[in-house]
């Protein structure tokens, strides 16, 4: 392999004069194709093996549960774009709509203002996350456990680990209506990885959230608060946290303490899929974007076809391995 | 073929998009000789030695071995044909010992099979570590040896296998004097084998050591193959870069102005004590001291890296707070860090990516970056400070020392620093990149930057420093202006 020069950077962008490393960017060229080309296989294999699959009904009910999983997934990516790995976002977006209901229930506040009030959770959260690995020093993994179990127990604490019911039309418009026919669970996620493509490939905030995430050591030498920057991940995987805990609340109609248990090794899955280096430095939210949409369409079609619903724990597991089987390759290999 | 010939290789040719690597290149290798390979970096020694070693595939060219053509596809086949490479980073397992690391592979087997001969292994170890003249414990793990040692160990494995050929790249870099002379000895016990050495370096005081000839490459070229008897450092370096020795130290002495940075008393928590320091714009104040003075210490001070238990800077005459590099380069210090790899480059993004690193802030419009004006930046550094890229887009990774490193000063310069901070500039960098190097530095020296230049080559030190400072434990043992310091009284302060 005649490798020099390198055309493709970790931001996954091409430059204007592509005439080097042919190797390196045909292997990350077609590394995107082979996603899409995954993709397009998973709906053939399940177009064919039942006949409920391809219609646009059921296209919409794979957006609308990717959805949730997608606006957690865009924060995760930048998150981990950065080297900040976060296992509490299944406990914050439980948390978030556990505050929020009890707020908009027992407190009587406006469905908007609790909403906003939970997002605020959602952030201290996020504060709280950053802070132990920051000041403290702790290790990410070990803390966001740490810190999951911590916000569980509270949302089970002021629960009483009961589900309730939150009827409000002030809930329903952000995940259980529909715009021009389109889910508005879906609309939400687009529009908050339309932000995260822009904060990340045209601001600071994402130039720098990629340098301390390739090497934080150099970045810091550079001058970058690399403290502040990773406190500042936190508080964002932490808010898209909170937000998808709000879109599952609105989409449910129903405050559930433990709704999204489970659910963040499928998120931090469908990043890792997409292209983001578990590592750090690398990723995008396109890549996420088809990474989300095969977890999805993999779930919605062994649901379809009546595949028992614990074969789908077993799918996403493989999905998990494939996934960071590929990342290492990537990388170069487990060494 | 005469008989001695062992290794032969005519006109080869190997292209990389943009880049010709080398061109009708040609080189021998006799039975039981040491030729040195030497150049720059990007003259192209690498690119062979990799051809030879099955890494890469040539263009065109033929490669002979004893006679016989080959096809050396991959690093297996180049193993099968009797060529080991010993590349620079080495290939050691910590935490396995000195024994088992030289028997990797060739485990002996014992009575019960799937079972290790330990105390047979440990037996031939020694063997083969005493024929060699190293004295080591073959099952101490290799963790505990120093660098050199490691070095060594790893020759010594290469010296099991029925290699013909050993190909060598850069096997000094981390040997002190004593080690370098156990690995001459090594290597003289190879070619009374009739063992072929194939030797890479930059050092031409070694070539002159150990080599029987030395070969230079240039820009992919060859430029001449010798007889190191024949063969002066001068006429070298004039090979290696098209310059005569006098030209390598380019200086012309700006004016110095007003003190920029200043240090008083200042003490650190892990043994810097009582360190004092001017530096003025336009001068180049050098700082000299042995591995352990606490260089490496006093510059990460200096730029915020490392926290201060007594004493204060003052930049331009202000007392300041220097607590993070952040604050460092907001008052407008840069750092050029001794290892670039770790400490100064990211290594997933492009060089201009690199370049603006520290310079964001000026190439905002709005709440996005200017990515028109960053290219534009990178693209005029690139050029100012000729740092050889097909294109501003590479990933930096794939660049050499030289280029590196200037993409480093690259970064400081736009980030407009006017004190520059740096350590080891020229280290592992090749002789044309260290001139340029040198020129850099004088020619910002005239634009009023003040630089502090942390080095142990005392060579450089006293050709380019307006003053030399010494360093020895942690304090400041002496101060030498330009010219009124010679080696000895250098190395004298250096061990007070």
């Amino acid at each position: 392999m005649s490798g020099s020069a390198d055309v493709v950077d970790s931001q996954g962008e091409t430059p204007a004069k592509a005439s080097l490393g042919m190797n390196l960017r045909r292997l990350a060229a077609k590394e995107a194709v082979a996603l899409l080309v995954a993709l397009v296989l998973l709906m053939f294999v399940f177009s064919i093996t039942s006949p409920y699959f391809l219609n646009v009904p059921n296209m919409l009910n794979i957006g609308r549960s990717v959805a949730i999983m997608g606006i957690c997934a865009a924060g995760v990516t930048i998150g981990l774009i950065g080297g900040v790995f976060d296992l509490s976002i299944a406990a914050v977006a439980d948390l978030t709509s556990v505050i929020t209901s009890i707020i908009y229930l027992n407190l009587g506040a406006p469905p908007l203002l609790a909403m906003l009030a939970g997002l605020v959770v959602g952030l201290i959260c996020g504060v709280g996350n950053g802070m132990l690995v920051t000041r403290l020093r702790i290790n990410p993994i070990i803390g966001t456990l740490a810190t999951a179990g911590i916000y569980r127990g509270i949302a089970f604490l002021l629960t009483n680990g009961q589900s309730h019911a939150v009827p409000s039309e002030g809930f329903r418009w952000l995940g259980r209506t529909r715009v021009f026919g389109i889910p508005s669970a879906l609309i939400v996620m687009l529009v908050v990885m339309a932000i995260a493509y822009v904060i990340l490939r045209h601001m600071r905030f994402g130039r720098n959230t990629y340098a301390i995430g390739g090497n934080p050591i150099a970045s810091r030498l550079a001058g970058i608060n690399v403290d502040r920057q990773r406190l500042y991940l936190f508080m964002l995987v932490s808010f898209c946290a909170g937000l998808s805990g709000l879109v599952l609340l609105s989409k449910l109609g129903t405050m559930i303490p433990n709704a999204s248990a489970g659910t963040e090794l499928d998120i931090i899955a469908s990043a890792i899929l997409g292209g983001t280096a578990l590592s750090g430095g690398g990723g995008t939210i396109q890549g996420t974007l088809v990474g989300v949409l095969i977890l999805g369409t993999l779930r919605n079609g062994l649901v379809i076809n009546n595949v028992n619903a614990y074969w789908q724990e077993v799918a996403s597991g493989i999905a998990l391995i494939i996934a960071v089987g590929i990342d290492r390759l990537r990388a170069g290999g487990y060494r | 073929m005469p008989d001695d010939i062992l290794l032969r290789a005519e006109r080869i040719n190997k292209e990389f998009p943009g880049v010709k690597a080398l061109v009708d290149v040609d080189f021998e290798l006799r039975r039981g000789e040491i030729h040195v390979i030497l150049g720059e970096n990007g003259a192209g020694k690498s690119t062979l030695i990799k051809i030879l070693g099955g890494v890469y595939e040539r263009d065109s060219g033929d490669i002979l071995l004893e006679g016989r053509p080959v096809h050396l596809r991959d690093p297996r086949q180049a193993a099968l044909a009797g060529i080991r490479v010993i590349h620079q980073e080495l290939n050691l397992l910590p935490l396995l010992s000195v024994a088992e690391n030289i028997f990797l592979g060739n485990l002996p087997g014992g009575a019960i099979p799937g079972t290790v001969a330990r105390g047979r292994m440990n037996t031939r170890a020694g063997e083969l570590l005493e024929r060699l003249g190293l004295e080591l414990d073959p099952s101490t793990p290799v963790s505990r040896l120093t660098a050199g040692e490691q070095q060594l160990v790893e020759i010594a494995q290469a010296m099991t296998t029925e290699a013909k050929i050993l190909i060598m790249d850069e096997p000094t870099a981390a040997l002190n004097d004593s080690e370098v002379q156990t690995l001459f000895d090594l290597l003289n016990v190879m070619t009374s084998r009739e063992v072929g050495i194939i030797y890479i370096t930059h050092r031409i005081a070694e070539v002159l050591q150990v080599a029987d000839r030395v070969t230079v490459l240039r820009d992919g070229h060859r430029v001449g193959t010798l007889p190191a008897s024949e063969a002066s450092p001068d006429q070298l370096v004039q090979m290696m870069v098209g310059r005569s020795l006098d030209e390598m130290y380019p200086r012309s002495w700006s004016k110095v102005g007003e003190p920029l940075l200043e240090a008083r008393g200042l003490c650190s928590p892990d043994g810097l004590t009582d360190i004092s320091l001017t530096v003025h714009a336009g001068e180049i104040l050098g700082i000299y001291g042995l591995l352990g003075s606490g260089r490496s210490r006093l510059a990460n001070l200096l730029f915020g890296a490392a926290p201060i238990s007594a004493g204060e800077i003052l930049v331009r005459g202000k007392p300041v707070r220097v607590r993070t590099p952040y604050e460092a380069r907001a008052l407008g210090l840069g750092y050029l860090p001794i290892e670039r790899k770790v400490e100064g480059l990211i290594l997933p993004l492009t060089l201009r990516k690199n370049i603006t690193l520290a310079s964001l802030d000026r190439y905002m419009r709005g709440l996005f970056v200017d990515e028109q004006a960053e290219r534009r930046s990178a693209q005029h550094w690139s050029e100012a400070l000729r740092i050889r890229v097909p294109s501003i887009e590479v990933n930096i990774g794939s660049l050499s020392g030289g280029s590196q490193q200037k993409t480093v000063v690259a970064r400081w310069l736009d980030a407009r620093a006017s004190i520059l901070i740096m350590n080891e500039p020229t280290r592992g960098i090749d002789v044309g990149a260290k001139v340029e190097i040198y020129s850099l530095m004088d020619e910002l020296c005239h634009q009023g930057v003040g630089i502090l230049m942390f080095s142990s080559e005392m060579p450089e030190l006293m050709a380019i420093a307006n003053r030399i400072l010494v360093m020895s434990l942690g304090r400041i043992t002496a101060e030498f202006a330009h010219g009124q310091a010679s080696q000895e009284e250098l190395m004298r302060s250096a061990v007070a």
